[in-house]
């Protein structure tokens, strides 16, 4: 941007880049350009589908096949890396740009060590000889944090955790000391804690080496953490592109601007609903008309509808929008924006909780534990116990919303399934509406059925493929005998409330997108009129604009029909929004528990605060000290003894290896399992 | 490992038994009479010659009696004696195994060396030109009957062309090399006898070469099928990141992987090429298990045929694990489930 700066170490002028061939290839990038100087970052944003990792797949020549480069440059040292013989490429790559991946488990060859993979780039660059390549390798990861690094190399890459084989990924990307590496969605697949490294780690590099990273992301909160400069892609093109703080601070473009303000926040009231983005993003071979965001736009004009803006400087950014320069953007969004659901509790500023002082206790777990049995790993050796759930005691209310948080393998799943009766427990009792229901089998259970639905993560995967949206919603119906008009009633009328309308009934699971799913998802869980629902990580398998829509509509739900809902999630920014109460879970234990907002603001253990600081910094958040655990989560079959936590607990004193910390109430309604609880503001 | 492989070769116990018990159930309920097919039917009217025949081979006892013999001699290591070359089926099995296992390895080494370079072309330049040369090729070699080009082979290089020998082991005028594997390829290294060397192997040449036909076919398509599933893989956008030639990545990284799979096919084909090939050996006079499998059957000779296979089900299971084994060798994430005992 700041034009005639010497030492551009990548200049890329206006890529094309087409899938498929003839008549039928689609654009997905269209015409794109950016400079990136030694030792900057850049971060990119966009959607899946934006086009943002055939951007980058473009500047190495590392395009999936199908998809080509059809006009452009991409100058790197001056050199055109794209008219360069495949001799000259391999040279480049690994040696002066590298690439980390986003899924580090198919990143790695499966049947190879992890040291010979690492030092790779040295011996294929003839940089170093096998045994100072190995050397190197083992600083490498060293520095990286990986313990015990001699061992590690040989190991195989199935024998690390997630974040132990994104580090070695990245190390591999390191390693010939590149000047550029294009990090996509490297944290995405990663749990909360490990990501808050992963960053760190990739701040840390820059800072310290000097290297220029390209750092790719769907969550603007991710990007902004390290980049000095932001893009952001729709449709294949910037729509805004400048300074980090100024694009944070004022966003130019609608679509950075709703972005921003769909992402729950602790800024934003929790009585308000998000200002989600209507509609869905683009497929890269229908795009609208014009801007190809005006559908979704609420300031969308005639001009918009026929033209594509150009991107024009507007102060220090660049920004594609017909009425970005002259700042004639409305300060706020219009109503439009709010929703396309049909709000059914006409005034949203009025706050969700009941007044009742206590509301009916709708689903209590007492003592609960659950434990797998693992195949044992040697002969004459006990199976391995893993501790899914152990001694979990919690309770939704009516009209409460309880938020389940905490890293991948911490029980949360477990728990819904063990509420909901899909899974047995081992010991301790379940309540559900003043009745037991630990033991109840067979038909008992199924008309308690009626009474309690879950809302699964994968819509698609949860919705009978050959079957119509109408009778997936309707079985459940079918299955406790309401009659047919009824029926038909119902479905139309729950349709209608989660945003459908009636006329998607006849519609296949396939016809409809990723964000329609999930409303047809939770239209069946709320066609019986259930007193509890479980939904376990209802939003993470969407897009980050339609996200909103989605938290929004449980909002709805909550205030329509004023059930008891249990909301599992491994994200605390949606979590600490929807819900009323909190329980923050580590293996298999809760370790804080309480309403969520006095948890979020004043987290007593050590656990919590971390997690709540792992989540990415929203623009505008004061700096903070930003606790970064060391290591990855212990393993739930082989839990440390004492408090679980301690391993990777800062606190840590001789006592919280020999005695676990009892969950106790600390105030009403407020319990931490805890030996040395945070003091108030964490 | 040592433990799998241990619990696994306790496994073959209750196979044989259970092929033993099949296999003598099958073979006594077939409606052929061995006394005829043995004696002719002149002996065969003349009761006394008959019941004495009976008795001598124990056929007159009841049948779970005769089977619980059968099984006591087995332990001993006793197959008992063949009713049509009147020696132990032992002794037989010894003689003629040796040379289909030298005719069956000739045709995998060979196929297993065509096949997996083929595949691999053909799956890097998949719908190109080179890849639908192989899988032409390839095809014919499936679908061609292998009685018709061994004799069209045997026509052509044998009758007209004159280059290769006639059908048999050796050379008429060549004596078989001191007898130590009963290979004579490599009895013959063994003796140091090189002569006797290219004669035996000019006389594998074509038979190997004509059965690998049908096993090159199949391993190819299984290699360019398994590759194909391996390109698009991530890893490989990998390597190709860290600077990596196309050479390299294709045959360091991808065909390693795409291989192990590989290994099933060529096991299976292995223990098929032990076990069924009686035309080939018929057609170019190879005196193997095939040969004695079907003179067995013609003859009702009931201690062969459950020799045979007993002898089968051993070469099937102990190829079963060698693939197994192999995998595991390959592939560490089945050794670790190996290990741990999921498998």
């Amino acid at each position: 941007m700041n034009g005639g700066r010497t030492g551009d170490l990548l200049v890329v002028n206006d890529l094309h880049v087409a899938v498929g061939g003839g008549a039928g290839a689609i654009e997905v990038v269209r015409g794109v350009s950016f400079r990136l100087g030694s030792g900057e970052v850049l971060g990119l944003v966009g959607e899946s589908g934006s086009g943002k990792t055939m951007t980058v797949s473009a500047i190495p020549r590392l395009l999936p096949s199908g998809a080509k480069v059809t006009g452009g440059t991409v100058c790197f040292k001056g050199e055109d890396l794209l008219g360069v013989p495949r001799q000259r490429l391999s040279e480049v790559r690994g040696k002066e740009i590298s690439m980390v991946f986003q899924d580090s488990l198919t990143s790695l060859d499966p049947i190879m060590r992890v040291g010979p993979q690492v030092r790779e780039p040295l011996v294929l660059h003839r940089l170093a000889g096998r045994r100072a390549a190995t050397l190197t390798a083992q600083q490498e990861l060293h520095r990286l944090g990986i313990p015990d690094p001699g061992r590690a190399m040989m190991r195989y890459p199935h024998e690390f955790s997630g974040g132990m084989r994104q580090r070695a990924v990245i190390a591999t990307a390191l390693i010939a000391a590149p000047p550029l590496v294009i990090a996509d969605e490297p944290t995405t697949a990663l749990d909360a804690t490990v990501q808050a490294q992963i960053l760190d780690l990739l701040g840390r590099l820059n800072r310290e080496l000097g290297v220029a990273v390209i750092l790719i992301s769907h969550d603007l909160a991710v990007v902004s953490e390290i980049s000095k400069t932001v893009a952001v892609m729709y449709a294949g093109r910037f729509v805004e592109f400048g300074p980090t703080r100024d694009l944070l601070a004022q966003p130019r473009h609608p679509y950075t601007r709703a972005l921003l303000q769909s992402m729950p926040s602790p800024d934003v009231p929790k009585t308000r609903r998000l200002a989600a983005i209507p509609g869905e993003p683009p497929l890269a071979g229908a795009l609208p008309s014009g801007c190809p965001f005006h559908p979704r736009c609420p300031y969308a004009a005639e001009i918009c509808r026929s033209a594509e803006p150009p991107l024009e400087p507007v102060g220090h950014s660049l920004v594609s929008c017909w009425f970005a320069k002259d700042g004639s953007l409305p300060a706020a969004p219009k109503e439009t924006v709010t929703s396309t659901v049909r709000v059914l509790a006409p005034d949203v500023s009025e706050t969700v909780e009941p007044e009742s002082p206590a509301p009916d206790a709708i689903l209590s777990l007492e003592h609960v534990t659950r434990h797998f049995l693992m195949p044992n790993r040697l002969p004459f050796t006990a199976p391995a116990h893993v501790h899914a759930l152990d001694d979990v005691s919690l309770t939704v209310r009516r009209g409460q919303v309880l938020g389940i948080a905490g890293e991948s393998g911490c029980g949360k799943t477990t728990l819904g399934r063990c509420a909901l009766r899909l899974l047995d427990v081992d010991s301790g009792r379940i309540r559900f509406m003043g009745r037991d229901i630990t033991r109840t089998g067979g038909e008992d259970l199924r008309q308690l059925r009626r009474y309690m639905q879950p809302i699964f993560q994968d819509p698609y995967a949860s919705l009978n493929p050959r079957s119509p949206i109408g009778d997936s919603v309707g079985e459940p119906l079918i299955a406790f005998g309401v009659a047919h008009d009824e029926r038909k009633r119902r479905v139309r009328e729950v349709l209608d409330f989660v945003g459908l309308g009636a006329r998607y009934a006849a519609h296949l699971p396939h016809e409809l997108s990723g964000g329609q799913r999930q409303r047809v998802g939770i239209a069946r869980a709320i066609a019986l009129n259930p007193e509890l629902i479980v939904a376990d990580e209802p939003i993470s398998a969407l897009d980050v604009s339609v996200q909103a829509q989605i938290i929004n509509l449980f909002k709805d739900m909550q205030r329509e029909f004023h059930l008891a809902l249990i909301f599992i999630s491994h994200d605390l920014r949606v979590v600490r929004h929807l819900s009323t109460h909190i329980a923050i879970m580590f293996l298999g234990q809760v370790v804080e528990h309480g309403p969520s907002e006095v948890v979020c603001s004043r987290p007593l253990h050590p656990y919590t605060a971390a997690l709540l600081s792992s989540v990415p910094a929203v623009l505008g958040a004061a700096p903070r000290e930003r606790i970064v655990l060391s290591g990855d989560p212990p393993s739930p079959s082989a839990p440390p003894s004492g408090c679980r936590f301690r391993t990777r607990c800062r606190f840590a004193q001789a006592v919280c290896a020999q005695t676990p910390p009892e969950l106790h109430e600390v105030e009403a309604g407020r319990a931490v399992a805890c030996h040395f609880p945070l003091s108030g503001g964490g | 490992m040592i433990g799998y492989v241990a619990r696994r070769l306790f496994l073959l116990v209750p196979i044989l038994l259970g092929m033993t018990v099949i296999a003598f159930a099958v073979s006594r309920a077939i409606p052929t009479d061995p006394v005829v097919a043995a004696l002719g039917q002149q002996a065969a009217d003349h009761p006394a010659i008959v019941a004495a025949y009976r008795h001598h081979w124990g056929l007159d006892q009841p049948l779970p009696m005769q089977y619980l013999t059968y099984v006591k001699n087995l332990l001993h290591g006793d197959l008992s004696d063949s009713i049509y070359t009147h020696r132990p089926v032992t002794q037989d099995l010894r003689s003629y195994m040796p040379a289909t296992i030298e005719l069956a390895t000739a045709t995998i080494l060979l196929s297993t060396i065509l096949s997996v370079p083929l595949g691999i072309v053909a799956a890097v330049t998949r719908g190109t030109t080179p890849d639908l040369i192989v899988r032409l090729v390839t095809l014919v070699g499936v679908a061609m009957p292998i009685f018709w080009l061994a004799l069209a082979a045997l026509d052509v290089f044998y009758l007209h062309l004159g280059i290769a020998p006639a059908p048999g082991r050796l050379n008429p005028t060549d004596a078989p090399p001191p007898n130590v594997t009963g290979m004579y390829t490599v009895d013959s290294l063994i003796a140091g006898n090189m002569k006797t060397f290219w004669d035996a192997v000019s006389h594998l040449a074509l038979p190997a070469l004509i059965m690998a036909t049908w096993s090159t076919g199949t391993l190819t398509r299984m290699t360019r099928t398994s590759m194909l599933s391996v390109l698009p893989q991530g890893f490989l956008r990998m390597v190709r990141s860290k600077g990596a030639t196309e050479l390299h990545t294709v045959l360091g990284h991808a065909a390693p992987n795409a291989l192990i799979p590989v290994v099933t096919v060529v096991g299976l084909a292995y223990g098929d090429l032990l076990t069924g090939v009686i035309l080939i050996e018929t057609i170019f006079g190879w005196p193997g298990i095939g040969h004695y499998a079907y003179e067995a059957a013609i003859y009702a000779d009931f201690p062969a045929i459950m020799g045979v296979t007993l002898v089968f089900g051993v070469i099937y299971t102990i190829v079963n694990l060698c693939v197994d084994l192999v995998y595991a060798a390959l592939d560490p994430r089945i050794r670790a489930a190996m290990i741990s005992g999921r498998r």
